[in-house]
Protein backbone atom coordinates (compact mmCIF):
# COMPACT_ATOMS: atom_id res chain seq x y z
CA UNK A 1 0.00 0.00 0.00
CA UNK A 2 1.45 3.08 -0.51
CA UNK A 3 1.95 5.89 1.46
CA UNK A 4 -0.78 9.10 1.33
CA UNK A 5 1.00 12.58 1.49
CA UNK A 6 -0.54 15.74 2.38
CA UNK A 7 0.07 18.42 -0.45
CA UNK A 8 2.56 19.94 2.14
CA UNK A 9 4.56 16.66 2.04
CA UNK A 10 4.12 16.83 -1.42
CA UNK A 11 5.55 19.88 -2.00
CA UNK A 12 9.12 19.28 -0.06
CA UNK A 13 9.39 16.16 -1.56
CA UNK A 14 9.24 18.01 -5.04
CA UNK A 15 11.23 20.53 -4.33
CA UNK A 16 13.58 18.07 -3.14
CA UNK A 17 13.79 16.52 -6.36
CA UNK A 18 11.52 13.91 -5.66
CA UNK A 19 9.40 13.72 -9.74
CA UNK A 20 6.31 11.53 -8.11
CA UNK A 21 5.73 14.04 -5.61
CA UNK A 22 5.68 16.61 -7.91
CA UNK A 23 3.76 15.23 -10.59
CA UNK A 24 1.26 14.20 -8.04
CA UNK A 25 0.75 17.80 -6.63
CA UNK A 26 0.65 19.34 -10.44
CA UNK A 27 -2.39 17.01 -11.02
CA UNK A 28 -4.05 18.06 -7.94
CA UNK A 29 -3.76 21.61 -8.53
CA UNK A 30 -3.56 22.03 -12.16
CA UNK A 31 -7.33 22.77 -12.83
CA UNK A 32 -8.03 24.98 -10.40
CA UNK A 33 -4.71 27.27 -11.09
CA UNK A 34 -5.64 27.01 -14.92
CA UNK A 35 -8.98 27.51 -14.41
CA UNK A 36 -8.44 30.85 -12.23
CA UNK A 37 -5.65 31.98 -14.50
CA UNK A 38 -8.00 31.67 -17.83
CA UNK A 39 -10.90 33.29 -16.44
CA UNK A 40 -8.97 35.77 -14.42
CA UNK A 41 -7.08 36.59 -18.95
CA UNK A 42 -9.78 35.11 -20.81
CA UNK A 43 -6.64 34.09 -22.49
CA UNK A 44 -5.57 30.52 -22.71
CA UNK A 45 -1.68 31.66 -23.89
CA UNK A 46 -1.78 33.63 -20.69
CA UNK A 47 -3.31 30.94 -18.78
CA UNK A 48 -0.36 28.77 -19.39
CA UNK A 49 2.54 31.23 -18.79
CA UNK A 50 0.48 32.17 -15.38
CA UNK A 51 0.66 28.20 -14.95
CA UNK A 52 3.71 27.53 -15.44
CA UNK A 53 5.40 30.31 -13.56
CA UNK A 54 3.03 29.32 -10.68
CA UNK A 55 4.96 25.78 -10.35
CA UNK A 56 8.53 27.23 -11.06
CA UNK A 57 7.64 29.28 -8.20
CA UNK A 58 6.39 26.78 -6.07
CA UNK A 59 9.55 25.13 -6.35
CA UNK A 60 12.02 27.91 -5.85
CA UNK A 61 10.33 29.19 -2.77
CA UNK A 62 8.07 26.82 -1.21
CA UNK A 63 10.37 26.90 1.32
CA UNK A 64 8.51 30.26 2.28
CA UNK A 65 5.13 28.19 2.54
CA UNK A 66 3.70 27.70 6.00
CA UNK A 67 1.05 25.07 6.86
CA UNK A 68 -0.44 27.48 9.71
CA UNK A 69 -1.52 29.88 6.89
CA UNK A 70 -3.57 27.82 4.96
CA UNK A 71 -2.87 24.53 2.50
CA UNK A 72 -0.61 24.37 -0.43
CA UNK A 73 -3.41 25.06 -2.71
CA UNK A 74 -4.05 28.71 -1.17
CA UNK A 75 -0.53 29.21 -1.16
CA UNK A 76 -0.43 28.04 -5.24
CA UNK A 77 -3.32 30.35 -6.08
CA UNK A 78 -1.77 33.35 -3.61
CA UNK A 79 0.87 33.00 -6.37
CA UNK A 80 -1.13 32.67 -9.36
CA UNK A 81 -3.03 36.20 -7.81
CA UNK A 82 0.31 37.95 -8.28
CA UNK A 83 1.66 36.83 -11.61
CA UNK A 84 -2.14 37.32 -13.16
CA UNK A 85 -1.91 41.17 -11.45
CA UNK A 86 1.25 41.57 -13.06
CA UNK A 87 0.44 40.44 -16.31
CA UNK A 88 -2.66 42.92 -16.26
CA UNK A 89 0.06 45.66 -15.32
CA UNK A 90 2.00 44.29 -18.09
CA UNK A 91 -0.58 44.23 -21.07
CA UNK A 92 -2.76 47.65 -19.32
CA UNK A 93 -0.61 50.13 -21.28
CA UNK A 94 -1.91 48.33 -24.90
CA UNK A 95 -5.26 47.13 -23.72
CA UNK A 96 -8.30 48.89 -24.83
CA UNK A 97 -11.36 48.51 -22.35
CA UNK A 98 -14.20 48.49 -23.99
CA UNK A 99 -17.25 50.78 -23.15
CA UNK A 100 -20.49 49.87 -22.22
CA UNK A 101 -23.16 50.99 -24.78
CA UNK A 102 -20.82 50.54 -27.65
CA UNK A 103 -19.80 46.71 -26.28
CA UNK A 104 -23.83 46.06 -25.71
CA UNK A 105 -24.43 47.36 -29.50
CA UNK A 106 -21.43 45.43 -30.87
CA UNK A 107 -21.78 43.19 -33.58
CA UNK A 108 -18.40 41.72 -34.00
CA UNK A 109 -18.00 39.08 -36.43
CA UNK A 110 -14.92 36.37 -35.67
CA UNK A 111 -12.60 37.41 -38.58
CA UNK A 112 -9.53 35.33 -37.43
CA UNK A 113 -10.04 31.72 -39.35
CA UNK A 114 -10.05 29.07 -38.25
CA UNK A 115 -11.23 30.27 -34.82
CA UNK A 116 -14.20 28.08 -33.40
CA UNK A 117 -17.05 30.50 -32.93
CA UNK A 118 -17.18 31.04 -29.30
CA UNK A 119 -20.89 31.93 -27.87
CA UNK A 120 -21.63 35.36 -27.78
CA UNK A 121 -23.49 35.12 -24.34
CA UNK A 122 -20.52 33.41 -22.83
CA UNK A 123 -18.38 36.12 -24.45
CA UNK A 124 -20.63 39.13 -22.95
CA UNK A 125 -20.38 37.60 -19.75
CA UNK A 126 -16.83 36.95 -19.83
CA UNK A 127 -16.38 40.79 -21.07
CA UNK A 128 -18.93 41.91 -18.08
CA UNK A 129 -16.76 39.70 -15.55
CA UNK A 130 -13.65 41.91 -16.60
CA UNK A 131 -14.29 45.14 -16.21
CA UNK A 132 -15.69 44.44 -12.98
CA UNK A 133 -13.78 45.66 -10.02
CA UNK A 134 -11.02 43.40 -8.81
CA UNK A 135 -12.11 42.30 -5.77
CA UNK A 136 -15.56 41.39 -7.11
CA UNK A 137 -14.02 39.92 -9.96
CA UNK A 138 -12.01 37.98 -7.22
CA UNK A 139 -15.26 36.58 -6.12
CA UNK A 140 -17.12 35.97 -8.81
CA UNK A 141 -13.83 33.68 -10.45
CA UNK A 142 -13.60 31.78 -7.51
CA UNK A 143 -17.08 31.32 -6.11
CA UNK A 144 -18.77 31.20 -9.45
CA UNK A 145 -16.63 30.11 -12.38
CA UNK A 146 -13.96 28.16 -10.20
CA UNK A 147 -16.92 26.27 -7.77
CA UNK A 148 -14.60 27.16 -4.64
CA UNK A 149 -16.13 27.63 -1.09
CA UNK A 150 -17.10 30.63 0.42
CA UNK A 151 -14.39 29.47 3.07
CA UNK A 152 -11.95 28.27 0.98
CA UNK A 153 -12.45 31.62 -1.40
CA UNK A 154 -12.07 33.40 2.05
CA UNK A 155 -8.68 31.71 2.41
CA UNK A 156 -7.54 32.47 -1.10
CA UNK A 157 -7.86 36.20 -0.40
CA UNK A 158 -6.98 36.34 2.61
CA UNK A 159 -10.62 37.81 4.19
CA UNK A 160 -13.56 36.68 6.05
CA UNK A 161 -16.58 34.66 4.93
CA UNK A 162 -18.84 37.09 5.36
CA UNK A 163 -16.37 39.67 2.85
CA UNK A 164 -16.43 36.88 0.50
CA UNK A 165 -20.84 36.75 0.47
CA UNK A 166 -21.10 40.51 0.16
CA UNK A 167 -18.65 41.38 -2.28
CA UNK A 168 -20.37 37.97 -4.53
CA UNK A 169 -23.75 39.29 -3.65
CA UNK A 170 -22.37 42.74 -5.03
CA UNK A 171 -20.52 41.34 -8.33
CA UNK A 172 -24.28 39.45 -9.30
CA UNK A 173 -26.02 42.69 -8.85
CA UNK A 174 -23.61 44.31 -10.87
CA UNK A 175 -23.24 42.14 -13.68
CA UNK A 176 -27.20 41.73 -13.59
CA UNK A 177 -27.12 45.46 -14.85
CA UNK A 178 -24.45 45.05 -17.12
CA UNK A 179 -25.74 42.36 -18.53
CA UNK A 180 -29.38 43.67 -18.73
CA UNK A 181 -28.90 45.29 -22.68
CA UNK A 182 -27.92 41.80 -23.77
CA UNK A 183 -30.94 39.69 -22.05
CA UNK A 184 -33.39 42.89 -24.10
CA UNK A 185 -31.54 42.38 -27.41
CA UNK A 186 -31.46 38.50 -27.82
CA UNK A 187 -31.45 36.58 -30.20
CA UNK A 188 -28.03 39.07 -30.70
CA UNK A 189 -25.62 38.36 -33.67
CA UNK A 190 -23.15 36.32 -33.28
CA UNK A 191 -19.59 38.11 -31.67
CA UNK A 192 -15.85 37.76 -31.26
CA UNK A 193 -13.12 37.77 -28.42
CA UNK A 194 -12.29 41.18 -30.36
CA UNK A 195 -15.47 42.77 -28.43
CA UNK A 196 -13.80 41.54 -25.43
CA UNK A 197 -10.20 43.40 -24.72
CA UNK A 198 -9.21 42.21 -21.10
CA UNK B 1 -41.87 35.41 2.26
CA UNK B 2 -42.05 39.47 1.78
CA UNK B 3 -39.59 41.24 -0.49
CA UNK B 4 -37.01 42.42 1.99
CA UNK B 5 -37.01 38.46 2.78
CA UNK B 6 -36.13 37.65 -0.50
CA UNK B 7 -32.86 40.13 -0.78
CA UNK B 8 -31.94 39.06 2.06
CA UNK B 9 -31.94 35.33 1.14
CA UNK B 10 -29.49 36.68 -1.78
CA UNK B 11 -27.58 38.75 0.09
CA UNK B 12 -26.95 35.60 2.53
CA UNK B 13 -26.62 32.97 -0.16
CA UNK B 14 -24.93 34.78 -2.97
CA UNK B 15 -23.94 31.44 -5.02
CA UNK B 16 -25.71 31.42 -7.92
CA UNK B 17 -25.29 27.09 -8.54
CA UNK B 18 -28.30 25.59 -6.86
CA UNK B 19 -31.73 25.72 -7.28
CA UNK B 20 -33.68 28.40 -5.81
CA UNK B 21 -35.92 27.79 -2.92
CA UNK B 22 -39.71 27.07 -3.26
CA UNK B 23 -40.32 30.25 -0.80
CA UNK B 24 -38.70 32.30 -3.44
CA UNK B 25 -40.30 31.10 -6.35
CA UNK B 26 -43.47 31.60 -5.10
CA UNK B 27 -42.99 34.98 -3.28
CA UNK B 28 -41.57 36.20 -7.36
CA UNK B 29 -45.14 34.68 -8.53
CA UNK B 30 -47.11 36.73 -7.03
CA UNK B 31 -44.39 40.02 -6.94
CA UNK B 32 -43.60 42.00 -10.34
CA UNK B 33 -40.23 43.88 -9.07
CA UNK B 34 -39.40 40.53 -7.26
CA UNK B 35 -40.31 38.36 -10.37
CA UNK B 36 -37.82 40.28 -12.96
CA UNK B 37 -34.94 40.31 -9.70
CA UNK B 38 -35.54 36.77 -9.62
CA UNK B 39 -35.29 36.31 -13.46
CA UNK B 40 -32.76 38.65 -13.55
CA UNK B 41 -30.73 36.06 -11.27
CA UNK B 42 -31.72 33.35 -13.23
CA UNK B 43 -30.76 34.28 -16.36
CA UNK B 44 -27.52 35.36 -14.48
CA UNK B 45 -26.78 31.45 -13.52
CA UNK B 46 -27.64 30.34 -16.92
CA UNK B 47 -24.56 32.50 -18.02
CA UNK B 48 -22.63 31.82 -15.29
CA UNK B 49 -23.22 28.24 -16.28
CA UNK B 50 -22.33 28.26 -19.78
CA UNK B 51 -19.34 30.13 -18.88
CA UNK B 52 -18.10 27.64 -16.40
CA UNK B 53 -19.20 24.79 -19.55
CA UNK B 54 -17.17 26.45 -21.70
CA UNK B 55 -13.80 26.75 -20.11
CA UNK B 56 -10.34 25.96 -22.14
CA UNK B 57 -8.43 23.17 -20.55
CA UNK B 58 -4.39 23.21 -20.48
CA UNK B 59 -3.41 20.91 -23.58
CA UNK B 60 -1.77 17.91 -22.94
CA UNK B 61 1.99 19.26 -24.20
CA UNK B 62 1.74 21.75 -21.64
CA UNK B 63 2.35 18.81 -18.79
CA UNK B 64 5.33 17.48 -20.85
CA UNK B 65 6.79 21.35 -20.85
CA UNK B 66 6.05 21.85 -16.76
CA UNK B 67 7.84 18.67 -16.73
CA UNK B 68 10.83 19.28 -18.52
CA UNK B 69 11.34 22.49 -16.41
CA UNK B 70 10.89 20.29 -13.54
CA UNK B 71 13.93 18.12 -14.67
CA UNK B 72 15.77 21.16 -15.83
CA UNK B 73 15.75 22.48 -12.22
CA UNK B 74 16.56 19.76 -10.15
CA UNK B 75 19.79 19.48 -12.70
CA UNK B 76 20.38 23.10 -11.82
CA UNK B 77 19.74 23.07 -7.99
CA UNK B 78 21.50 20.50 -7.50
CA UNK B 79 24.83 21.25 -7.08
CA UNK B 80 23.16 24.62 -5.75
CA UNK B 81 21.75 22.59 -2.71
CA UNK B 82 25.35 21.01 -2.26
CA UNK B 83 27.21 24.36 -2.04
CA UNK B 84 24.64 25.56 0.18
CA UNK B 85 24.86 22.85 2.65
CA UNK B 86 28.22 23.62 3.37
CA UNK B 87 28.34 27.42 3.48
CA UNK B 88 25.09 26.64 6.07
CA UNK B 89 27.51 24.47 7.69
CA UNK B 90 28.67 26.84 10.78
CA UNK B 91 31.53 24.02 11.90
CA UNK B 92 32.74 23.83 8.51
CA UNK B 93 33.03 27.30 7.65
CA UNK B 94 35.06 27.90 11.26
CA UNK B 95 37.22 25.15 10.19
CA UNK B 96 37.89 26.35 6.60
CA UNK B 97 38.64 30.09 7.96
CA UNK B 98 41.20 28.96 11.00
CA UNK B 99 42.41 26.62 8.36
CA UNK B 100 43.14 29.85 5.71
CA UNK B 101 44.38 31.27 8.52
CA UNK B 102 46.93 28.75 9.53
CA UNK B 103 47.97 28.75 6.09
CA UNK B 104 48.52 32.58 5.45
CA UNK B 105 50.96 32.75 8.59
CA UNK B 106 52.66 29.91 7.70
CA UNK B 107 53.35 31.82 4.46
CA UNK B 108 54.31 34.60 6.14
CA UNK B 109 56.50 32.87 8.47
CA UNK B 110 58.22 30.93 5.55
CA UNK B 111 58.89 33.79 3.14
CA UNK B 112 60.79 35.91 6.40
CA UNK B 113 62.89 33.09 7.02
CA UNK B 114 63.97 32.52 3.43
CA UNK B 115 64.74 36.36 3.34
CA UNK B 116 66.86 37.12 6.01
CA UNK B 117 69.77 35.04 4.71
CA UNK B 118 69.91 36.30 1.95
CA UNK B 119 70.38 39.81 2.95
CA UNK B 120 73.23 38.74 5.18
CA UNK B 121 74.81 36.71 2.28
CA UNK B 122 73.78 40.38 0.00
CA UNK B 123 76.12 42.39 2.00
CA UNK B 124 78.77 39.71 3.07
CA UNK B 125 79.41 39.43 -0.76
CA UNK B 126 79.15 43.04 -1.68
CA UNK B 127 81.89 43.76 0.87
CA UNK B 128 84.09 41.02 -0.72
CA UNK B 129 84.66 38.99 2.38
CA UNK B 130 84.21 34.97 2.20
CA UNK B 131 80.26 34.64 2.34
CA UNK B 132 79.48 33.07 5.79
CA UNK B 133 76.22 32.03 6.90
CA UNK B 134 75.05 34.22 9.95
CA UNK B 135 74.42 31.98 13.25
CA UNK B 136 70.79 33.18 13.40
CA UNK B 137 69.71 32.00 10.07
CA UNK B 138 67.63 28.59 10.02
CA UNK B 139 68.56 25.65 8.97
CA UNK B 140 65.86 25.14 7.00
CA UNK B 141 67.20 27.56 3.66
CA UNK B 142 70.54 26.88 2.71
CA UNK B 143 72.95 29.73 1.54
CA UNK B 144 74.55 30.11 -1.67
CA UNK B 145 77.85 31.20 -2.12
CA UNK B 146 78.43 32.99 -4.90
CA UNK B 147 81.20 31.77 -7.24
CA UNK B 148 84.17 33.42 -7.80
CA UNK B 149 83.50 34.43 -11.46
CA UNK B 150 80.03 35.64 -10.84
CA UNK B 151 79.62 39.39 -10.34
CA UNK B 152 78.68 40.96 -6.97
CA UNK B 153 75.13 42.16 -7.37
CA UNK B 154 74.48 45.82 -8.38
CA UNK B 155 73.77 48.36 -6.15
CA UNK B 156 70.75 49.59 -6.73
CA UNK B 157 70.89 53.01 -6.49
CA UNK B 158 67.31 54.75 -5.75
CA UNK B 159 66.54 57.37 -8.46
CA UNK B 160 64.16 59.79 -8.52
CA UNK B 161 60.86 59.66 -9.25
CA UNK B 162 59.59 61.16 -11.94
CA UNK B 163 56.65 63.26 -12.42
CA UNK B 164 53.87 61.08 -13.44
CA UNK B 165 51.89 63.64 -15.34
CA UNK B 166 54.15 65.25 -16.84
CA UNK B 167 55.18 62.50 -18.49
CA UNK B 168 52.20 61.68 -19.85
CA UNK B 169 51.50 65.22 -21.01
CA UNK B 170 54.74 64.52 -22.97
CA UNK B 171 53.67 61.50 -24.52
CA UNK B 172 50.88 62.56 -25.65
CA UNK B 173 51.93 66.03 -26.59
CA UNK B 174 53.96 63.62 -28.97
CA UNK B 175 50.90 61.30 -30.37
CA UNK B 176 48.19 64.00 -30.43
CA UNK B 177 48.21 67.30 -32.44
CA UNK B 178 48.04 70.65 -31.19
CA UNK B 179 45.64 72.33 -29.36
CA UNK B 180 44.12 68.68 -27.87
CA UNK B 181 43.76 67.80 -24.65
CA UNK B 182 44.07 63.99 -23.99
CA UNK B 183 40.92 62.21 -22.86
CA UNK B 184 42.57 58.69 -22.27
CA UNK B 185 46.01 57.70 -21.85
CA UNK B 186 47.61 56.99 -25.53
CA UNK B 187 50.95 55.44 -25.88
CA UNK B 188 52.60 53.97 -29.45
CA UNK B 189 50.81 50.71 -28.85
CA UNK B 190 47.57 52.38 -28.36
CA UNK B 191 47.61 55.40 -30.92
CA UNK B 192 49.56 54.07 -33.24
CA UNK B 193 47.23 53.93 -36.21
CA UNK B 194 46.32 56.91 -37.53
CA UNK B 195 43.12 58.64 -35.90
CA UNK B 196 39.88 60.05 -37.20
CA UNK B 197 39.04 63.46 -36.36
CA UNK B 198 35.55 64.30 -35.57
CA UNK B 199 33.19 67.69 -35.22
CA UNK B 200 30.45 67.57 -32.02
CA UNK B 201 28.53 69.70 -30.19
CA UNK B 202 28.51 69.24 -26.62
CA UNK B 203 25.95 71.08 -24.32
CA UNK B 204 27.90 74.44 -22.65
CA UNK B 205 26.94 72.71 -19.41
CA UNK B 206 30.22 70.65 -19.42
CA UNK B 207 32.70 72.51 -20.23
CA UNK B 208 33.69 73.94 -16.51
CA UNK B 209 34.31 77.89 -17.29
CA UNK B 210 32.91 78.48 -20.98
CA UNK B 211 33.51 81.58 -22.46
CA UNK B 212 30.58 83.27 -24.45
CA UNK B 213 32.36 83.14 -27.37
CA UNK B 214 32.86 80.01 -27.46
CA UNK B 215 29.40 78.96 -27.09
CA UNK B 216 26.57 79.12 -29.98
CA UNK B 217 22.96 80.17 -30.28
CA UNK B 218 21.67 76.50 -29.11
CA UNK B 219 23.72 76.74 -25.80
CA UNK B 220 26.32 74.26 -27.21
CA UNK B 221 30.28 74.63 -27.57
CA UNK B 222 31.67 72.89 -31.07
CA UNK B 223 34.85 70.25 -30.47
CA UNK B 224 36.91 68.55 -32.25
CA UNK B 225 37.12 64.99 -30.94
CA UNK B 226 40.04 62.51 -32.09
CA UNK B 227 38.87 58.52 -32.31
CA UNK B 228 41.85 56.24 -32.05
CA UNK B 229 41.64 53.10 -34.54
CA UNK B 230 39.96 50.68 -31.82
CA UNK B 231 37.37 53.78 -31.78
CA UNK B 232 37.70 55.17 -28.07
CA UNK B 233 38.45 58.71 -28.10
CA UNK B 234 41.33 60.33 -27.01
CA UNK B 235 41.72 64.02 -27.57
CA UNK B 236 39.14 66.69 -27.14
CA UNK B 237 39.42 70.31 -28.69
CA UNK B 238 37.16 73.02 -28.02
CA UNK B 239 36.77 75.17 -31.00
CA UNK B 240 35.34 78.49 -31.38
CA UNK B 241 32.26 78.78 -32.36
Amino acid sequence: MEPIFSDADLLQRAMAGDEAAFLALYGKLKAGIFRYAFYMTNSQTTAEEVMQEVFITLLQEGDRYRESRGDVSAFAFGIARNFVRRIERRERPYEQLPEEDTRANLAVSESLAGHVIRNQTTERVHCAIATLPDHYRQAVVLCDLCELSYEQAATRLNCAVGTIRSRLNRAHTMLAQKLKPLRNRQPLEATGTEGCLI
Amino acid sequence: MNCQELHNHFETNPRLDADFPPAVVSHATSCASCSRFVDEQLALKKSLQSLRESAAEAPDTFDARVLADFRMRGLDAKPTMLSLGHISSSSALRWGVAGAAALVIAAILFTSTRRAPKANLQTQTRSGAVASVSSDATPLVTPKVPAPSMKPKRRVIPRPVPNRSAVASNRLDNRLPAGFRSLMYCDALTCSAPMQMIRVQIPSGLIARPTPSLVNTSGAVNADVLIGSDGIARGIRIVDF
